[in-house]
């Protein structure tokens, strides 16, 4: 065996174990929800599934409760786009300046990223009751109690509040993707900017943003595909109501098979949903591509 | 060097894959095999005796650790089963939270991992696992003990009955009636009757309003009340017929369906109802009644315990009566029945089969019943000799026995499985402004949506 081929025997037996995981655990089962979401089935073992072709996406696409829901996610971008990145890239940029107590704030930003999901939204629930509510209270001792209205069950505001909530636990998180991309410029870079006698801002606008674009990218795809999959926060602060209008196709897809056991239902929108992710996903790839300035 | 950290890497890998799909355990592998395709013994597998305990796996909506009295007195009485070395071990598979519950039984279904005995509310949801021969047809088992089905209250059979089966499939285990809870003293001091009609309820709302007593506090997060509070107001306006609600030959956009919404709407615009409703759920709501925010609430007997140990039900002043009917011809008459059933899976052994069912007598058996009826003061299905603590029960006994006409809720007599929610999550919009219109085209799209 020549020294090429072990090589590549050894690159293969290294790829194997990934490559068997990536086929039980993603291909299989897409391949699996791909196929069901052309069959009518109730979930039961042994009970046949109809074919019923491409019905499934027309009644979904035809739903308003469907449409409502694609807002929401919507919504949830915009609130990734608008509040959660220059929030994270700004707090990415305090912990990497060379203020004091840089450890300390890292910490206290990345906290609420280490938090349960339920256990935040049973907190700002708690929080958030206009009955017993802290803020609540802390509004009617202002004088400001006309102020206080139901957030997590008025149309729009609830879905807004978990925004903000969903924004406060993850700008930690995505903090860390930004130090990754600023900490990666060389101090080179930084410092002929610094003797050219660029100020702070225009190093800002003309090296640190440029060259975190990769970083952009990733806090893109990942916000977008998060976005359009949200079901935890919500389900835990809304349960999708009143009435679906909080709800969010990641909870379509739950109560479409597990409430109404209509299991083609929710894996076409499990589908809908992966077609849109990797089309927007691509469509960030075009848009933060970096070029190699290196 | 390399080569050995490959191996060693790739067997770790095969090793722990093979692990998530290792060789069943006995109760597994009989399971495991080709689905049944007959509801009755028929459909049943074989396996061969191994002369070890069989294993069967019960599915409850309990809490495993024990942190309520029904499932800490049902958890010891698991423990002496098991200890009785009569060849059956029983596993519980327990989730206290409903919706969680359904979840992992609706998951353990479609994974062909069904549990041999599981809890479920009878309904569409039952009616497609008879289609799809999911459930032991358990009328053999009661010819053979007549007791045992003699021990259920004739009343209470209709989560395991159905038009178009012909056999009883599962055993009845709780039960309960929507009654209303009322305080005396707040009744008392505005120089009120106890309300019969929905007309008297109303007006006592509006005079306890104008003394400055709050009427209701309805927890309304849990979409379930006014859901109940629906099927109350249409099954004493039209007694046996509205049935037909459920089964949507009277249609949710119905002029007869509108009244009802009209009803719930014109009492919670009037404020009876409480402010914020949906921010708080059923639990606060009983907190709420046990401490005297309010003068009513609608409630099920089997949860009356709930207001034990609370400031007005020790100082007397909580009471039952019927619910208020909108139409007087159908006093007596209201939603309730068994809410809990327990089913048996065709998905094994006959052995298997055999232990479940002895199992299914121990727990609803006379003794289990008592012993567990005087730890909860809950009502079962079960005909037992009550021991009452505390007065109330004794009045929940009294209004239960004067029943005229009970039907579940209504939802429950469809055949589409997501009708239940979808008119509870309709009637949520009440709150946000809702007209009665509206929350008919809201449950007829709703319909629309899923069909």
């Amino acid at each position: 065996m020549t020294y090429k081929r072990k090589d590549h025997l050894i690159s293969i037996l290294f790829l194997f174990p990934a490559l068997l995981l990536l086929c039980v655990f993603i291909i299989y089962p897409t391949i699996s929800t791909i196929k069901l979401s052309f069959h009518s089935w109730k979930g039961i073992y042994g009970m046949a599934q109809e074919f019923v072709g491409f019905s499934n996406f027309q009644k979904v696409l035809t739903s308003d409760t469907f449409w409502n829901a694609m807002l929401n996610s919507v919504y949830f971008m915009i609130g990734t786009f608008v509040i959660l990145m220059p929030l994270s890239f700004s707090l990415a940029l305090v912990v990497t300046s060379k203020l004091k107590f840089t450890g300390f704030m890292k910490t206290m930003y990345y906290l609420p990223v280490i938090l349960g999901t339920t256990t935040v939204a049973l907190m700002w629930r708690c929080i958030l009751n206009p009955n017993t509510g802290i803020l609540a209270g802390i509004l009617n001792a202002m004088g400001l109690g006309d102020h206080v209205i139901d957030w997590l069950n008025t149309p729009t505001v609830n879905v807004w509040t978990t925004i903000l909530i969903n924004e406060w636990k993850f700008a930690g998180y995505n903090m860390l993707i930004f130090v990754a991309g600023i900490t990666s410029i060389p101090d080179t870079t930084v410092e002929a900017a610094m003797i050219d006698g660029c100020n702070y801002w225009q190093r800002l606008r003309y090296i640190i943003l440029p060259l975190s674009k990769n970083s952009f990218k990733v806090f893109a795809i990942l916000g977008i595909t998060g976005c359009l999959k949200v079901f935890d926060i919500i389900w835990a602060m809304t349960g999708g109501g009143p009435n679906d209008l909080s709800s969010t196709p990641g909870i379509m897809i739950y109560q479409f098979a597990y409430t109404y056991k209509k299991y083609g239902r929710s894996a076409a929108i499990a589908v809908i949903l992966l077609i849109l992710g990797v089309s927007l996903s691509a469509v960030c790839n075009r848009v933060f591509k970096q070029d190699d300035i290196y | 060097m390399k080569k050995f950290l490959a191996l060693l890497l790739t067997l770790t890998m095969a090793a722990s894959l093979a692990a998530c799909g290792s060789k069943p355990t006995q109760e597994q592998e009989t399971t495991d095999t080709q689905a049944p395709t007959e509801s009755s013994s028929g459909g049943e597998k074989e396996t061969e005796s191994s002369g070890e305990d069989v294993v069967i796996t019960f599915c409850a909506r309990q809490d495993p650790t024990g942190a309520d009295a029904e499932s800490a007195y049902t958890l010891e009485k698991i423990e002496e089963f098991n200890a009785m070395d009569n060849g059956i071990k029983v596993d519980i598979v327990w989730n206290p939270v409903e919706a969680d519950y359904l979840s992992r039984l609706a998951t353990d279904i479609a994974s062909n991992d069904c549990p041999n005995i599981f809890m479920e509310y009878g309904g569409s949801r039952i009616l497609d696992y008879l289609e799809a021969g999911l459930i032991v047809d358990m009328t053999p088992y009661y010819e053979e003990d007549s007791a045992w089905y003699d021990s259920v209250y004739p009343t209470m059979w209709e989560p395991c009955v159905f038009d178009d089966y012909d056999g009883i499939f599962g055993i009845p285990f709780n039960s309960y009636e929507i009654v209303l809870v009322y305080n005396s003293a707040y009744l008392e001091q505005c120089n009120l009757e106890v309300p019969t009609t929905w007309e008297e309820l109303m007006n006592c709302c509006k005079v306890l309003k104008e003394n400055g007593i709050q009427p209701f506090m309805v927890g309304e997060k849990d979409t379930y009340r006014f859901g109940h509070l629906f099927s109350n107001l249409a099954i004493t306006s039209y007694g046996e017929d509205a049935r037909k609600m459920g089964t949507r030959e009277i249609g949710y956009d119905s002029q007869e369906s509108k009244e009802i919404y009209k009803l719930i709407k014109d009492a919670y615009d009037l404020g009876y109802f409480g402010d914020n409703v949906l921010a708080y759920g059923h639990s606060e709501e009983r907190a709420y009644m046990g401490a005297g925010e309010c003068a009513f609430m609608w409630d099920l007997t089997s949860r009356i315990y709930w207001l034990e140990d609370t400031q007005e039900l020790n100082a007397e002043n909580l009471h039952i009566a019927q619910f208020p009917a909108v139409n007087k011809e159908y006093y007596g008459w209201c939603q309730g029945g068994a809410s809990q059933a327990y089913y048996v899976s065709t998905q094994a052994s006959e052995e298997e089969i055999a232990a479940s069912i002895t199992f299914l007598k121990y727990i609803t058996g006379k003794e289990f019943i008592s012993g567990l009826s005087a730890v909860t003061n809950s009502t079962y299905a079960i005909a037992v000799e009550s021991s009452a603590g505390s007065y109330i029960y004794e009045e929940v006994a009294e209004v239960m026995g004067q029943n005229k006409g009970l039907l579940a809720e209504l939802q429950n007599y469809d055949s589409e499985a997501g009708g239940l929610n979808i008119v509870r999550d309709a009637l949520q919009t009440i709150v946000l402004g809702a007209t009665p219109d509206e929350i008919a085209q809201t449950i007829v799209e709703g319909y629309e949506d899923i069909e």
